[in-house]
């Protein structure tokens, strides 16, 4: 159990970091053989990504209180470096992933750092990461059952349901919304990770919308 | 023994009564071999009730395997796996089997933790309260609620407002996660990876009432056919047996089959030796008799005295052969020297007669060894010792009393019908034997013994009297590297270093941890150790329990000015509720005012009410109560995890009432290496008997003559571990005792029968032959005490006898 509970934490990371998009009939469209290739074809310049950054906004809405609880920060997603996710409004708190730890500064700036090391569950982690970052579905296969839609020319969703089932009693599903634009590089479509939908068991969405993103950007992590 | 004072038919009804005693009380307990490579350890505490709690703790953990069923392919894995589950899950063999992971323990344990808030806590949150610091948890609250990815059930905000049951939550989650090693749920089971290799862990405890002895039935042989099976159906399956149950079921049924080996060579050898000298069935048929009537008898009373016998016993118990074998071809060899005498017999004395003087001697010499080792305090040395009592009486007994009916009369009623068929003793031997010695001058004797012992000085130096019990086991290289791999995959980093904690209560026990727990903290904090697992940190005392219920509620309600609690909340407090939107407070404050909910070990150590996460914990750490009603008190363990070198358990408990650094294997190599002193110390009391005897039977010279060549025996064995750089370790002790024992014997022999009597000559060479056989098959096997024991008496009985001619009058 206490690997579920670190690896949802560590997984919400990856996913959110990298996904967009909320839509339910996604999970009508269980991923073919066709419709895999198409998917990767189209995940295909994620690959040549060395880094993405830009804003977020996190909405957590609990069902039972009515209530929505909404920060909004910056993050950085690299290639070589990990990912740092930072809150800014409404109390600062930062959370940062390497392949090494992942460290938790908390809004009165204690910190608290878990070592990556020995730990199955952080390996996982980083596979995933790369998994979604380079397009890798085969990778993302082995944890999640994948669900395709393309509904418009420009835009396309991926469902993932937990293959765990004592995991989807913490994460039900997750909706990631693409959509792409025309670059100016030899790659006609790059994908955009814009929305990332998180139900929990509880029926609760916690949803994470990319904003101002920059793509290919080689930053060191500590000049965010 | 004189006839006149016990006739034949009296000492045959003496026999019987005294063989039917042994066997009867061994026939009246249960029988059950004992394989367990610690069963038989000495205490490894000086104090008795730590020692039994130890003990308790061990025995829980001593039953515990894992099996990692590994493939290249995880589908495969856990199929395997599965089919392994299926196989034994209802085994009644095993107390408790694990494999599917529960997936409800997680919703029990964080329900159990909102519910217990205001009293369980960890060290973080109880320092808060301890210096009023309502900021550190507002600001973890508000890191829970709006930081990213942060999963903390939000749905009870308004009962929760700073989330102390997630913060109980998360604390108990990072003490599981130092337990989780490298594995993680995959698909319902637990599961790691290794070189490419996906291992899924399947877990069980072995039921109490399960023998360790390996036998064709046994649930652990079971099992190793069930995964042969599983390991032919699935190709490149890789199979990691762990667990003190396989290290014992291998020892047994290695230890089964070389007691076959070392028994049937010893037995072929002997009798050989004994076709050749005596070249009549009868004395080998007699005398194997009397030694298989030994054992039998000394293993019937071991048992009743035991309970148990140890395997080790047993294999130690195959010497018995050699010793018992001794009186046996004394009777035998003046037996056929009279039968083969021309001379007419009738009106001389008995072969009994002839020889008891120096079989009496060398018996109570030997018995007096063997029984100063009772005194040892060590079970194991106990049990051999009295094994070997027991065989020893019962070969006395076969000799003096048998033999004397049936044979000794048949010896002088019949020598003469029988005179033409009786071969002379091949003495040419013997003969040749003692030309070497007529060689030697007669006044040099001591002179040479003086030499001896000199050339033995640098060896005795170098003599180092310690017994580590790691350089004792050598498991097979497949048990190694399936150990290698749990101890890797599993990274638990418990050491060797561990805590034992009393009280008379449990309460006391927990109140005790605490204070040690607090200390452990602060070696965490200068990283000492990583981490420690402790009861209390999963339920703290109810007197801390109390205080973090009153720190909660001095924290969040407003003071007034007489510093008294009121029923108002804080301003800050409602501030931090208003800021994250709570309008109602009546639900919280409702929480705080329901009364310290403590939660009550006592009631819960048992209790399948409590989330089967914390009974497991629980299992490991908890010992419970130890003693009878008078001594009655409680303990618990305390693991300190991934400590660095420079941890220093006893520094860490100093001072510390209640609280007892062990460390086991240091313990028990400590109290082996006092026991050897104690039991070289017990023997040279022995042996200072054995002298005052000898000493009133022969005077003082003659007594000094016949103790000399066993002693010397001694110093030469100890000696030559000393130039081999090899630790003189408790089983090599062992063998002096024996060397001391057995020894004497032949001395003994030679001084009552003269150091040219070539009968005698020819006694104690077939005895030292036999015993030499015996104890030299038993250096090779594949146990390192064994060897180790066998070893040092092939030494010291080859050197006895070698020096045994010049105790004899010249």
């Amino acid at each position: 159990m206490l690997s579920l509970w670190i690896f949802r934490r560590l997984f919400l990371v990856t996913l959110v970091a990298l996904c967009g998009g909320a839509f339910a009939d996604v999970f009508d469209h269980p991923v073919t053989a066709a419709s895999k290739v198409e998917m990767s074809r189209l995940l295909a310049p994620m690959k040549k990504f060395r880094g993405v950054e830009g804003e977020f906004k996190q909405t957590k809405s609990i069902k039972k209180l009515n209530r929505d609880f909404v920060s909004t920060g910056t993050f950085n997603i690299s290639k070589k470096k990990g990912v740092v996710w930072k809150t800014q409004k409404p109390f600062p708190s930062e959370l940062t992933v390497t392949d090494t730890s992942v460290t938790e500064r908390s809004a009165n700036g204690s910190v608290r750092t878990i070592a990556t090391k020995d730990n199955p569950v952080f390996a996982e982690f980083s596979k995933v990461i790369k998994a979604i970052l380079f397009g890798d579905i085969s990778e993302l296969e082995k944890k999640f059952k994948v669900f395709y839609e393309a509904p418009g020319e420009f835009e396309m969703k991926i469902g993932l349901v937990p293959r765990e089932p004592a995991m989807r009693k913490v994460i039900a599903n997750i909706v990631m919304d693409f959509s792409f634009s025309l670059d100016t590089s030899s790659t006609p479509f790059v994908p955009s990770l814009n929305r990332v939908l998180i139900m929990d068991g509880d029926g609760n969405p916690v949803t994470y919308e990319f904003l101002k993103q920059t793509k290919d950007i080689e930053r060191p992590l500590n000049r965010l | 023994m004189d006839r006149k004072i016990l006739n034949a038919k009296t000492g045959v009804i003496l026999w019987v009564v005294i063989h039917a005693i042994l066997i009867a009380l061994g026939i009246s307990v249960p029988w059950k071999m004992d394989s367990d490579l610690y069963s038989v350890l000495p205490d490894s505490n000086e104090m008795k009730n730590v020692s039994a709690a130890e003990k308790v703790l061990s025995a829980r953990t001593m039953r515990n395997i894992t099996v990692l069923v590994g493939h290249e392919n995880f589908d495969i894995a856990r199929s395997a796996a599965v089919a392994l589950d299926s196989a034994f899950a209802q085994d009644s063999s095993f107390d408790e089997v694990r494999f599917y992971v529960d997936e409800k323990s997680f919703d029990e344990t964080h329900d159990f933790l909102y519910k217990n808030r205001y009293t369980v806590q960890g060290a973080n949150v109880r320092e808060a309260l301890t210096s009023q610091n309502l900021e550190t948890l507002k600001f973890n609250a508000l890191t829970k609620i709006y930081g990213v990815f942060s999963y903390a059930n939000l749905n009870r905000l308004e009962e929760d407002p700073f989330l102390m049951g997630e913060a109980a939550f998360e604390e108990f989650m990072q003490r599981s996660f130092s337990m989780s090693g490298r594995f993680s749920l995959r698909e319902g089971v637990l599961a790691a990876n290794d070189s490419n290799v996906s291992y899924v862990m399947w877990s069980a405890v072995l039921s109490e009432k399960i023998p360790s002895m390996a036998s064709d039935d046994h649930v652990l042989g079971r099992l190793d056919r069930m995964l042969d099976s599983l390991k032919k159906n699935y190709a490149g399956l890789v199979i990691a047996k762990s667990g003190v149950p396989f290290h014992s079921f291998e020892s047994s049924r290695e230890a089964k089959s070389e007691i076959a080996v070392i028994s049937g060579i010893s037995v072929v050898l002997i009798l050989l030796l004994l076709l050749y000298v005596f070249r009549s069935p009868l004395p080998i048929f007699a005398t194997l008799s009397t030694i298989a009537i030994a054992i039998i008898s000394a293993l019937s009373f071991t048992w009743f005295v035991f309970g148990n016998i140890h395997v080790f016993t047993f294999v130690f118990g195959t010497s018995v052969i050699g010793v018992s074998i001794d009186y046996a071809v004394h009777f035998w060899t003046h037996w056929k020297e009279r039968r083969a005498e021309s001379a007419d017999v009738s009106g001389s004395r008995s072969v009994r007669s002839l020889i008891f003087k120096s079989l009496l001697l060398g018996f109570m010499t030997t018995e007096f060894s063997y029984f100063a080792l009772t005194f040892a305090g060590f079970p194991l040395l106990c049990q051999m010792a009295v094994f070997s009592m027991v065989g020893l009486l019962s070969s006395f007994l076969s000799i003096t009393l048998l033999f004397d009916a049936f044979f000794d009369r048949n010896v002088i009623s019949k020598s003469r019908k029988f005179k033409k068929n009786v071969a002379a003793l091949p003495t040419q031997v013997p003969a040749a034997f003692l030309k070497l010695y007529s060689y030697f001058p007669k006044k040099a004797g001591w002179l040479v013994a003086i030499l001896f012992v000199a050339a033995l000085m640098p060896g005795l130096y170098w003599l180092n009297i310690h017994t580590d019990l790691r350089t004792l086991y050598s498991m097979s290289n497949e048990m190694k590297m399936a150990e290698a791999l749990n101890a890797k995959l599993s990274n638990l980093g418990i050491s060797e270093n561990y805590f034992i904690v009393e009280g008379e209560s449990e309460e006391d026990v927990l109140q005790s941890e605490e204070a040690l727990t607090e200390r452990l903290v602060d070696a965490e904090k200068k990283s000492l150790l990583k981490s420690h697992l402790a009861t209390s940190a999963f339920v703290p005392s109810a007197r801390t329990q109390a205080m973090t219920y009153e720190g909660f509620r001095r924290l969040f309600f407003a003071s007034d000015s007489l510093q008294n609690i009121t029923d108002f909340l804080a301003d800050s407090v409602n501030s931090h509720l208003r800021g994250i939107g709570v309008e109602h407070d009546s639900a919280f404050v409702a929480g705080l005012n329901t009364g310290a909910n403590i939660v009550d070990l006592k009631s819960i150590v048992d209790s399948p009410s409590i989330p089967s996460s914390f009974r497991s914990m629980l299992k490991m750490l908890w010992i419970g109560a130890v003693g009878d009603s008078s001594s009655r008190r409680f303990y618990s363990a305390v693991f300190p995890l991934h400590v660095s070198k420079k941890f220093d358990a006893v520094a860490l408990a100093k001072d510390l009432p209640n609280v007892y650094a062990v460390n086991k294997m240091h313990n028990i190599n400590d109290a082996l290496t006092k026991i050897s002193h104690v039991s070289l110390q017990l023997v040279a009391c022995a042996y200072a008997a054995v002298f005052l005897i000898l000493v009133l039977v022969y005077k003082f010279k003659t007594a000094v003559r016949i103790i000399r060549a066993p002693v010397l025996a001694c110093l030469f064995l100890a000696a030559i571990f000393g130039y081999a750089g090899v630790d003189f370790n408790f089983f090599a002790i062992v063998g002096v005792i024996l060397t001391l024992g057995i020894g004497i014997d032949y001395a003994l022999f030679f001084n009552e029968g003269g150091c040219n009597n070539l009968t005698t000559t020819l006694a104690v060479m077939l005895s030292a032959m036999t015993t030499i056989i015996s104890f030299g098959i038993l250096a090779f096997s594949s146990f390192t005490p064994v060897a180790t024991f066998g070893f040092a008496v092939l030494l010291g009985i080859f050197c006895c006898f070698l020096l045994s001619p010049l105790s004899g009058k010249r």
